[in-house]
């Protein structure tokens, strides 16, 4: 009789340690779970905001428009160019008026660079702008907590700007002008196999117009009317530019390049019962759409 | 080299003579020139749409020309403006017109004659002007749309053109270029002058 006490105490003994070790496992498996759901929020909430600000590169095909602007620029300050000399060569006469003619497409082309920069400023005042308000909507989102865990609100960390390797312009080279396009190709401004120019060159024409600055920007050029899509992409193919928001601040401009892509860090801290404190960041890359087909 | 400005001075004004024997509506345009150039303007919208922006909205210029009485036409370039600022330039061909040829130079306005507009199409013309010089041909006319003439001869002025009186056929003319306004369907009439002169 008291050996069956003595076994059925034993039973209720085992009982409680398993009912407890159960209750511990099941503690850490919803811990865990919570680990795999805030990462989750993270990385969903990560991929959105990087396509968001990715879509407000082009916006309008901004960028398309200022890779062909800036060609086109090219093509007719080497014309006036042209013109010019002829004119001074053989009609002295009609010189003021060519000299006239390229002056002003002289003009043209440090008003299309100064709207380069002032795109380049606005973008990133765009993408700062963003970056500050989804951090704002993040303070409204859920906090998880379990006894084990706390995690805490996402918040943006990092923002780069860049381009997507491979990506090169969609400013056309001049079919007609045979004289500035073996230049251009002896210069190394051409994609090779292709009708378009590389990205973030500086393709300087000719002397005396040397001074000029053309700088493409990597884009998506369209194929057969088709536009590429807003699309995320793999963080190894990625290249920076720029660092333009740290750590909840903004940071000093200091890029030339008209950007393309984004790459977005959000960071949650995790904190333990423990006062053990963690951070985990998501990280995504996307690219802003491709250019429009020129009208 | 003096015999060939002799020679262009003498077309300027073989031009003018031929210029008051024209026809007024374009359909008769043929019977004069040996080729009709048209710059067609058009103010685009939605590019360079951002707040800010100091392009918007540019003006493309599309050139073709046609040898009158035939329905082939060539396009020779397409040309970007911001009012009168020239942005940039799209050839598409080579302008192939031959040399010692007569030109008429035609102005069609798909936007209404906004300012932006008219100063693109002067300039526009201009350039086309001196493209047909440099090769040996005379522009002798340039039609205009009627309502955009007083507009277009003003924004002549920042290329240092002055408009003036015709001279009469039987009197020199002794500025380097002159320049031929015609309204398109009113026929009304406008000359203007380059400063410099023909040695």
């Amino acid at each position: 009789m008291n050996n069956h006490r003595t076994a059925g105490g034993n039973i209720l003994a085992i009982c409680a340690c398993l009912g407890t070790l159960f209750c511990f496992l099941l503690i850490v498996a919803f811990s865990i779970a919570l680990l795999f759901l805030v990462h989750k929020r993270s990385q969903s909430q990560v991929d959105s905001t990087a396509l968001s600000m990715a879509s407000a590169l082009n916006k309008g095909d901004r960028i398309g428009e200022l890779n062909s602007i800036t060609e086109y620029s090219r093509e007719l300050v080497f014309t006036s160019r042209k013109s010019y000399a002829e004119a001074n060569h053989r009609f002295p006469h009609i010189e003021p008026l060519a000299r006239c003619l390229l002056e002003d497409a002289r003009d043209g082309a440090h008003a299309i660079e100064e709207e380069r920069r002032f795109l380049l400023r606005q973008l990133s005042r765009d993408i700062l702008t963003q970056a500050t308000s989804t951090n704002t909507v993040f303070k409204s989102a859920a906090q998880f907590n379990i006894p084990l865990f706390a995690a805490d609100k996402p918040r943006i960390t990092q923002v780069e700007i860049g381009y997507v390797k491979g990506i090169e312009s969609n400013a056309r080279i001049p079919s007609a002008l045979l004289e500035l396009k073996n230049f251009d190709q002896e210069s190394g401004y051409i994609q090779p196999g292709t009708e378009f120019y590389l990205a973030n060159i500086n393709a300087r024409l000719p002397a005396p117009d040397s001074d000029l600055d053309y700088k493409f920007s990597s884009i998506a050029p369209s194929v057969q009317e088709t536009t590429a899509p807003l699309r995320l992409a793999s963080n190894s193919v990625f290249h920076t530019y720029s660092t333009v928001f740290e750590k909840g601040k903004e940071s000093p401009y200091q890029f030339d390049a008209v950007p393309s892509a984004v790459r977005v860090k959000i960071s949650t801290d995790v904190k333990s019962n423990f006062n053990e404190r963690k951070e985990l960041a998501t990280t995504a890359t996307a690219t802003t759409f491709g250019a429009m087909p020129p009208i | 080299m003096s015999k060939l400005w002799i020679k262009l001075s003498a077309l300027t004004i073989l031009a003018a003579a031929v210029s008051t024997l024209s026809c007024y509506g374009s359909g008769e345009l043929g019977r004069t020139y040996d080729w009709i150039i048209t710059i067609q303007t058009e103010e685009v919208q939605n590019h360079f749409e951002y707040p800010g922006s100091r392009l918007a909205p540019p003006v493309k210029a599309s050139v073709s020309y046609q040898k009158p009485g035939t329905e082939a036409v060539a396009l020779y370039e397409d040309l970007w403006y911001r009012g009168w600022a020239s942005l940039g330039c799209r050839r598409h061909a080579d302008l192939n017109l031959g040399s010692n040829e007569q030109v008429a130079i035609q102005v069609v306005q798909k936007s209404n004659g906004t300012a932006q507009e008219n100063a693109a199409s002067a300039n526009a013309t201009l350039r086309l002007f001196l493209d047909c010089y440099l090769k040996g041909n005379m522009v002798s006319t340039i039609i205009v749309p009627d309502q955009a003439m007083p507009q277009f001869a003003q924004e002549m002025h920042r290329a240092s053109f002055i408009a003036a009186d015709e001279a009469p056929p039987d009197q020199p003319v002794y500025s380097s270029i002159v320049l031929h306004l015609q309204g398109a369907h009113s026929g009304q009439r406008q000359t203007l002058y380059y400063p410099g002169q023909t040695q």
